[in-house]
C-alpha cells in the first residue's frame, strides 16, 4: 500500500498509483484537517493529484524524487496561485 | 518490427492506395457508383488493419479517419464532395509518404504525427467530429494568450520569459486530457513530465471542483500547462498518444531578426522551418506531380487545387496560363509543362524548391540518421518489386522450357556430324557450345523457378485460425505446431495445395483426435496436437499433417471398405495394414457413421489423392492404432521441367523420372538369383526384385552379343517406398523434359505418365513406374 493511512494523516510512500484514488478520497472528504506527507514520496498519478488539488490539501516534507520535483509547488501552494514568497523557503526544505 | 511482414505490407499498401484512389476518381465522376464506394472502403479497411500490425500510430491514425469518412460516404450519411475528395487524394498521398518512408528507414519520420493528426482532423471535421485542438502543421505557432499563463508561477515565466528574450524559442504546451482518461491507464501528469526542458508547469482545474459527494476522483478535470524549451517536433513526438489534446504555442513573439511579422500575403519561411500554405500546396503538387508523371485521373484534382490556389490568390490573371499549361500537359501526356507552371509560380512566392522533400521537412536531424533525409526526396527510388501477370512467367516459363528441348538436339546434331560428315572437329565443337547453352539454360531455368517459388506459409498461414474454430465447434483441445514454413515450392503447387491440406487437416480433427475426455482416459494429455511439416527432399516438397489422436484401425477399414464395396473381401484381406489404411484414399469411402458438417461426405480424401497426383504428387498415410496418424504428401518442387533417364528397352527409348532412380548397375548373370518364380539380387545388403521391362512393357529384349560381358543392365528404382531393379537393355542419357500429359484417347492407356519430344524430333514415352509394378 503507498499510501499509508494514520489516524488523521496519510503517509504517500513510493510510486502512489491511480487505484488509491478512491481511499484517498474518502479519507479527505472524512476529515478536512487531514494532513498529508509526500516526503517518501516517489510518484503521484494524475488522479491523485486531482484529489489533493481538489480537497485544497497543502501536502507537507518535500521529495526530492525527479518525478516529484516540478508538483512540489503546485501541491504546496494548492489552491492559491500564488505569492512568491511561497516560492521562496523551498532551498531551506532542500536541505 | 517484422521485416518479412513489412516487406510484405509495403507493396500491398501500394497497391491499396492505388486502388483507393483509382475508386475515389470513379466516385468523383459517378458519387452514386455503389461498386466504386465499396472498393475504396475495402482498400481502406483493408490498409488499416494491416497497418496496425506495425508501430505506425500515425499512418493508422490518417488512415482510419479516411476510413470512418469513407464509412459514413457509404451508408449514406455523407455526401462526397470534389474538394473532400480532394483531402482524402491528398491524406493517400500522405499516407503513400508515409509507405516510402517505412520503407527507406523501417519507420515514420519525426513530424509524422503531427501532420497525420492533422490529416484526421480535416477529415473528421466533415463528420461533424472535433477538429483536433493541435495547430495546424503549416502555420506558423501563435502566441499564447495571456490566460493561458495565468496557473503559472510568477518567478517560473519571469526566467522562461527571460530565456525567450534572449532569442531561445519558448513553447507553452497545454494539455486538456480526455476527462476518461483515467480508465485507458493515462496518466497526464506522467505524460507532460516527459517533455524536455520543462521551465515550468502548472496544474490547474478546468471546471470548478465539484464538492463532497459528487466529486469524482476518475473523472479528469485537469488542465496541464507547461513551459518548455523544446522544439516542437520534440513536443509533437513526445505527446504522440495525446496530440489532439494537446495545444502548443509560442510564448512570446519570436525576436524580428529571425521572421518578419507574420503576414498573410507575403509569406515566408517561418523560424521553425515549416512552409507557409501556398508554397506548401505548390510543392506537394510538384512532388505529385514528378513522382506520378502524367495520370489523367489524377491531373484534374491537381488542376483544381492549382486553380482554387490562383483564386485565393487573387492572381486569376493567370488561370489563363494554367489552363493552356494543363492542356498542353493532356496533349503530350506530359506533365513538363505544369512543372514548369508551378516553378514560375514557386519562385514567385516561396523558396526554391528544396520542398521536394515531404511535405514538411524533417526536425534536425538528431544523432545516428545524419542522412536520413535526403531519403524522402521527391522522385523516390523506383520500386524493387514488381507485379508481373502470372501468364507473362508461364510464357517464359514455357519458352525457356522449349529451349531446354531443342537444347537436347544439339548432341543428336555432334553424333551426325560425327558419324555422317565424319568431323570429329565439328563434333566436339557442337558438344563444346552445348554445355555452355546447358549450362545457361539450367540457370535461366533456375531463375524462372525461383520466380515461381512462394513459401508454404502462404497455405499454412490460414490454419491456426482455422483448426481453432473448427476444435472450439468440435469441443476438443487441439494446438497446431508448423514446421519449415519458408519451405519453398512452386506457385501452382503452393495453391493447389490449399484444399487437400484442408481436408486432411479437418478430417484429422473430426475424426483422428478424440475428444478431450477419451483422451485422459487413454492417457494422452486433453490438448491434442496436429503438426503441420513442410521440408524439402530432394527434388520434392514433403508436406506432412501429423496429428496424435486415435488413429486409423486397418480392420475397421477393411470391414467398412468392403462393405462400402469399395474393393471385395478376397482383396480386403490380400492388404497390408499399411494397405489398407490407404484405403480411406479411394474414392467413396467414408468412415464417419454420421456425416458432420465438416467431413465424412465421402468425399474429401478422394479428392486430396486426385489433386496431389494431378500435381504429379503421391499421398501416403501411415498410422498408429491409438497415437495418431500421419499422411504424407510428396509433390514435386516446380512442375515445368522434369528430369529424365533415358532407357533403351526393346529397341525402343522410354523415360524414367530421375527422382525414382537410385542407381544404375551392371549384374552379372550369376549375381542374379531367384526366390520362387521371381528373380532377385542382393545389393547393399538389401534384397532387391528384378522386374524385366521388356517382359512387362510385351517387347522383346534385345538379343545381347555374346561378347558383352558387361552383366545385365539394372535401373534401381525407389518406387511407393520399395526398391526395385528394373532389368533394361540399356541406359542411355539423363535429360531435362517438358512432360505432356497423355491427353484425349491415350488418357486412358495405363503405364505412363506422358510423352515428350527428343531432340531428333521422335516422342519419348514417359513411364509411370507405379502404376507399372
Amino acid at each position: 500500500m503507498p499510501i499509508r493511512y494514520a489516524r488523521r494523516r496519510a503517509h504517500f510512500e513510493g510510486r502512489c498509483t491511480v487505484e488509491e484514488a478512491l481511499d484517498l478520497t474518502a479519507f479527505l472528504a472524512a476529515d478536512a484537517d487531514a494532513k498529508v506527507s509526500v516526503g517518501r514520496c516517489t510518484g503521484m498519478h494524475a488522479a491523485l493529484v486531482q484529489v489533493l488539488l481538489a480537497h485544497g490539501v497543502r501536502v507537507q516534507g518535500r521529495s526530492l524524487a525527479p518525478d516529484m520535483i516540478r508538483l512540489m509547488p503546485i501541491l504546496g501552494g494548492a489552491g492559491a496561485p500564488s505569492a512568491p514568497h511561497d516560492l521562496a523557503p523551498e532551498p531551506e526544505c532542500l536541505s | 518490427m517484422n521485416d518479412t511482414l513489412l516487406a510484405r505490407f509495403i507493396p500491398e499498401a501500394r497497391e491499396l492506395l492505388q486502388e483507393a484512389a483509382a475508386g475515389l476518381l470513379t466516385l468523383e465522376r459517378h458519387p452514386d457508383d455503389a461498386d466504386a464506394i465499396n472498393a475504396v472502403f475495402r482498400a481502406v479497411h483493408t490498409l488499416k488493419g494491416s497497418s496496425g500490425l506495425f508501430e505506425v500510430p500515425a499512418l493508422t491514425r490518417l488512415v482510419h479517419a479516411g476510413e470512418d469518412l469513407l464509412s459514413a460516404v457509404r451508408i449514406g450519411s455523407f455526401a462526397l464532395r470534389p474538394d473532400v475528395v480532394d483531402q482524402l487524394l491528398d491524406s493517400f498521398d500522405q499516407v503513400g509518404v508515409f509507405i516510402e518512408q517505412l520503407e527507406a528507414d523501417g519507420r515514420l519520420a519525426a513530424d509524422a504525427d503531427r501532420i497525420a493528426a492533422r490529416g484526421a482532423g480535416l477529415l473528421r471535421a466533415h463528420l461533424g467530429e472535433a477538429e483536433p485542438v493541435a495547430a495546424t502543421p503549416d502555420t506558423p505557432l501563435e502566441i499564447a494568450p495571456a490566460d493561458w499563463l495565468a496557473d503559472i508561477d510568477a518567478a517560473s515565466l519571469a526566467a522562461a520569459r527571460a530565456r525567450a528574450d534572449a532569442g531561445e524559442t519558448m513553447l507553452v504546451v497545454r494539455y486538456e486530457p480526455d476527462p476518461g482518461c483515467f480508465y485507458t491507464g493515462t496518466d497526464p501528469v506522467a505524460s507532460i513530465q516527459t517533455l524536455p526542458d520543462i521551465a515550468a508547469l502548472a496544474i490547474a482545474p478546468r471546471a470548478p471542483w465539484a464538492r463532497g459527494a459528487d466529486f469524482d476522483p476518475y473523472h479528469c478535470n485537469l488542465r496541464l500547462t507547461a513551459l518548455t524549451g523544446a522544439t516542437r517536433e520534440t513536443v509533437e513526438q513526445v505527446m504522440t498518444y495525446e496530440l489532439d489534446q494537446v495545444a502548443i504555442r509560442l510564448l512570446s513573439a519570436p525576436p524580428p531578426a529571425v521572421v518578419s511579422a507574420p503576414a498573410p500575403a507575403a509569406p515566408a519561411v517561418p523560424s521553425d522551418g515549416t512552409l507557409p500554405p501556398v508554397a506548401h500546396v505548390l510543392a506537394t503538387q510538384s512532388r505529385i506531380l514528378g513522382r506520378i508523371g502524367y495520370d489523367p485521373l489524377r491531373l484534374p484534382s491537381t488542376a483544381t487545387i492549382i486553380a482554387n490556389l490562383l483564386r485565393s490568390l487573387g492572381r486569376e490573371a493567370r488561370l489563363p496560363a494554367w489552363e493552356a499549361a494543363l492542356a498542353e500537359a493532356h496533349r503530350d501526356a506530359d506533365v513538363a509543362p505544369l512543372l514548369a507552371f508551378l516553378a514560375t509560380l514557386d519562385a514567385a512566392h516561396a523558396p526554391p524548391p528544396a520542398p521536394m522533400a515531404a511535405p514538411v521537412p524533417v526536425a534536425p536531424p538528431t544523432a545516428g540518421e545524419p542522412a536520413a533525409a535526403p531519403h524522402h526526396d521527391g522522385a523516390r527510388a523506383p520500386s524493387r518489386t514488381l507485379k508481373v501477370d502470372q501468364g507473362k512467367i508461364d510464357l517464359l516459363m514455357t519458352l525457356i522450357g522449349e529451349l531446354v528441348v531443342s537444347k537436347n538436339a544439339l548432341p543428336f546434331l555432334a553424333r551426325r556430324a560425327e558419324e555422317v560428315h565424319g568431323s570429329r572437329d565439328m563434333a566436339r565443337e557442337i558438344k563444346e557450345q552445348y554445355a555452355i547453352i546447358d549450362r545457361l539454360t539450367q540457370e535461366m531455368q533456375g531463375a524462372i523457378m525461383q520466380v515461381r517459388m512462394l513459401p508454404v506459409a502462404e497455405i499454412f498461414d490460414r490454419f491456426p485460425r482455422l483448426i481453432r474454430d473448427i476444435a472450439r465447434r468440435l469441443d476438443k483441445q487441439v494446438t497446431l505446431a508448423v514446421e519449415g514454413a519458408d519451405t519453398a515450392a512452386d506457385k501452382t503447387i503452393v495453391e493447389a495445395l490449399g484444399d487437400p491440406l484442408l481436408h486432411i487437416v479437418r478430417n484429422s480433427l473430426d475424426h483422428g483426435i478424440e475428444p478431450p475426455q477419451a483422451r485422459l482416459a487413454a492417457g494422452k494429455p486433453a490438448m491434442a496436437t496436429v503438426r503441420l511439416r513442410a521440408f524439402q527432399d530432394t527434388d520434392s516438397v514433403v508436406i506432412e499433417v501429423s496429428d496424435d489422436g486415435r488413429g486409423i484401425d486397418p480392420v475397421a477399414i477393411r470391414d467398412i471398405a468392403v462393405a462400402k464395396a469399395v474393393i471385395g473381401r478376397d482383396e480386403a484381406d490380400r492388404l497390408s495394414d499399411q494397405e489398407a489404411v490407404n484405403l480411406i484414399y479411394r474414392p467413396g469411402f467414408s468412415t464417419a457413421a454420421a456425416v458432420s458438417d465438416l467431413s465424412g461426405r465421402g468425399v474429401g480424401m478422394d479428392v486430396v489423392l486426385s489433386t496431389v497426383q494431378k500435381l504429379g504428387g503421391r499421398v501416403a498415410v501411415t498410422s498408429q492404432l491409438g497415437s495418431g496418424t500421419t499422411t504424407r504428401l510428396t509433390l514435386p518442387l516446380s512442375m515445368a521441367v522434369t528430369r529424365v533417364m533415358v532407357v533403351d528397352i526393346g529397341g525402343s527409348l522410354y523415360g524414367i523420372p530421375m527422382d525414382m532412380v537410385v542407381q544404375t548397375v551392371r549384374l552379372a548373370p550369376d549375381a542374379i538369383r531367384r526366390i520362387k518364380h521371381d528373380e532377385v539380387c542382393v545389393l547393399r545388403d538389401e534384397v532387391v526384385p528384378l522386374v524385366r521391362m521388356a517382359q512387362r512393357l510385351g517387347v522383346t529384349a534385345a538379343t545381347r552379343d555374346g561378347d558383352d560381358d558387361r552383366g545385365e543392365a539394372v535401373l534401381v528404382c525407389r518406387v511407393a517406398d520399395r526398391t526395385v531393379g528394373l532389368v533394361i537393355d540399356d541406359f542411355r542419357e539423363g535429360m531435362d523434359v517438358i512432360l505432356k500429359p497423355m491427353n484425349g484417347i491415350l488418357a486412358s492407356v495405363p503405364g505412363y505418365c506422358g510423352t515428350t519430344l527428343l531432340g531428333d524430333g521422335r516422342v519419348l514415352l514417359i513411364l509411370d513406374l507405379q502404376e507399372m509394378l
